[in-house]
């Protein structure tokens, strides 16, 4: 894996939280050498029945099994209660950019929405969400607004806000969607996956790149400027670091994220982020966790693993149009104070189920 | 940017219907379209399957929608256009559909590097002088300036592949003219 110590330019971005968006603290910059993290791996070998379908029985046995376990609860809505309150708004954030089959299983998201309702919140405070539409049709998953119901809905505009990310002289100007300002709490809801950019992508990059809209003067600038509807491509100099980590350390996020689950019932281990079935395996897992660094750390060891055995070289051995697919931005997001990095503070707590 | 203006100034010069100092009508430039509308590239469903659906075009503004951070190496390589949709089968489950991506560039050099970005040295020479992966999820390959994909994700792989190779066939067909 590459090296990465902060350097100038990544301080230089962390300082621009504070001065381009308010009321936010700086980085830490420095990774808590004694911080640990736990991840709850659910597996059951009966969950994926085929290549695209699922025992939804099982998979629903699995949740609450993943639940239980890392909470250490009698139940699963009692788990969530450690992480949630009834009576706060709660978000579900999904990724379905690799629809159909490399995306947050239907099934999952459901799941997890009924069981923070039986724990208490009203389905009027629960909402699933992306980014877009037919994303998200293409997942499966059928939009729908209505009052006394569980939302399933795409982003909702921009909030009124700029806020500016500043990485040397590169100056981003850019809003957080409405629907992540609207819950008091997240449920970081991730898929594994390869990634051209990152190396992999899971917890932190499905809420960093996932949740902010450009500003009205680049979205209406659409002369020259593709993609003019999304800001997201430009954080991705650099493979994303530190633009990922910063964009994860505004409270906008880290305050509101609570817990975060993978779907890993099925892990797309090269060529995403797209969805290829070639390179799709079946994985019939499920995860816990409250830490984003040490879920993606623990995605990437999963990922070469699969690699390995296909005959494949590590995704950090990998190049894509010649350059090499670093994973850097998990070091930079441990060093942010957003989570562990190193594996030997990383505890799995694997359970199979049969 | 400079690749958008100047494709727009070739289009436009090609729209006024220049001609050169002696009169003669200039060589198509590489980046005239074959096809006006790739879905004039669409072929008839292979037996078995309905015609094709949700049937979506892209360009350079909205491929991020579709293919999100994957939309960055096709840019750079120069896409202009892409189409996707779907052959569901006349019947049987949603997922042992065949899934169809066209994606053109302004030239055979841009459409080229994409498909080596993605598949190595391992495309082999395939029919109408195409370069091809035929895989156990379908056909990838391409042609002049298009990368078609015909993949499915389910289905018994035998007949499954056989169909997705007859749709990508007719697609070389149609670009290739052989």
């Amino acid at each position: 894996m590459s090296d990465h110590t902060p350097s100038r330019r990544d301080f230089l971005a962390g300082s621009a939280a504070v001065i381009g968006a308010a009321a936010t603290a700086g980085p830490a910059l420095a990774a808590d050498k004694t911080r640990t993290a736990r991840i709850v791996q659910i597996e059951h070998a009966g969950a994926c029945t085929g290549k695209t379908s699922l025992d939804d029985a099982i998979v629903e046995r699995m949740i609450k099994t993943a639940l239980m376990t890392y909470a250490g609860t009698a139940s699963a809505p009692e788990a969530l209660a450690k992480y949630f309150d009834p009576k706060q708004k709660i978000a579900i954030k999904i990724n379905t950019l690799g629809s159909p089959y490399s995306s947050v299983n239907p099934i999952v998201a459901f799941t997890v929405a009924n069981l923070l309702h039986e724990m208490g919140a009203p389905k009027d405070n629960i909402r699933i969400f992306d980014q877009y539409q037919s994303r998200m049709r293409k997942g499966r998953y059928r939009l729908r607004r209505k009052a006394g119901d569980i939302w399933v809905t795409n982003h909702l505009g921009r909030t009124k806000e700029k806020h500016t990310y500043v990485d040397g002289k590169r100056k981003v100007d850019f809003h957080w969607d409405r629907m992540i300002e609207w819950p008091d709490a997240v449920l970081n809801l991730c898929i594994p996956k390869d990634h051209d950019l990152t190396g992999v992508t899971g917890a932190l990059k499905n809420m960093a790149m996932g949740c902010v809209k450009p500003t009205a003067a680049y979205y209406n600038r659409k002369e020259g400027n593709p993609g003019h509807y999304t800001i997201v491509p430009r954080f991705h100099r650099n493979n994303c670091d530190p633009a990922l980590a910063w964009l994860y350390s505004r409270p906008m996020i880290k305050d509101k994220v609570k817990l975060i689950m993978a779907d890993a019932l099925r892990v797309l281990y090269h060529g995403g982020p797209q969805d290829k079935a070639r390179w799709r395996t079946l994985n019939n897992q499920i995860w816990v966790t409250e830490d984003p660094v040490a879920c993606d750390t623990t995605i990437l060891h999963m990922v070469n693993g699969i690699r390995k055995e296909k005959g494949m070289v590590p995704v950090e051995e990998a190049k894509f149009r010649g350059k090499p697919i670093s994973p850097r931005y998990l070091k930079t997001c441990a060093e942010y104070g957003l989570g562990v990095h190193d594996t030997k503070r990383i505890t799995i707590d694997k359970k199979v189920l049969t | 940017m400079i690749r958008g203006l100047a494709i727009a100034l070739i289009a436009l010069g090609a729209g006024c219907g220049s001609t050169t100092a002696n009169g003669n009508e200039p060589p198509p430039p590489e980046a005239a379209p074959e096809f006006k509308d790739l879905k004039e590239l669409l072929p008839p469903a292979p037996t078995g399957f309905k015609s094709a659906s949700d049937v979506t075009l892209r360009n350079r503004d909205t491929i991020f929608e579709q293919i999100n951070g994957g939309s960055v190496s096709y840019l750079e390589n120069g896409m202009l256009d892409a189409l996707f949709g779907s052959y569901l089968k006349a019947s049987g489950p949603e997922s042992e559909a065949l899934d169809l991506e066209i994606y053109r560039f302004d030239g055979e050099t841009g459409a080229l590097a994409q498909f080596k970005s993605m598949q190595g040295s391992d495309g082999k020479p395939w029919k109408g002088g195409s370069v091809a992966v035929i895989h156990e999820y379908g056909v990838e390959l391409v042609a002049k300036r298009m990368i078609v994909r015909v993949n499915f994700n389910d289905g018994e792989a035998g007949p499954m592949g056989v169909a997705a190779q007859v749709v990508a066939r007719q697609i070389v067909r149609r670009v290739t003219g052989k």
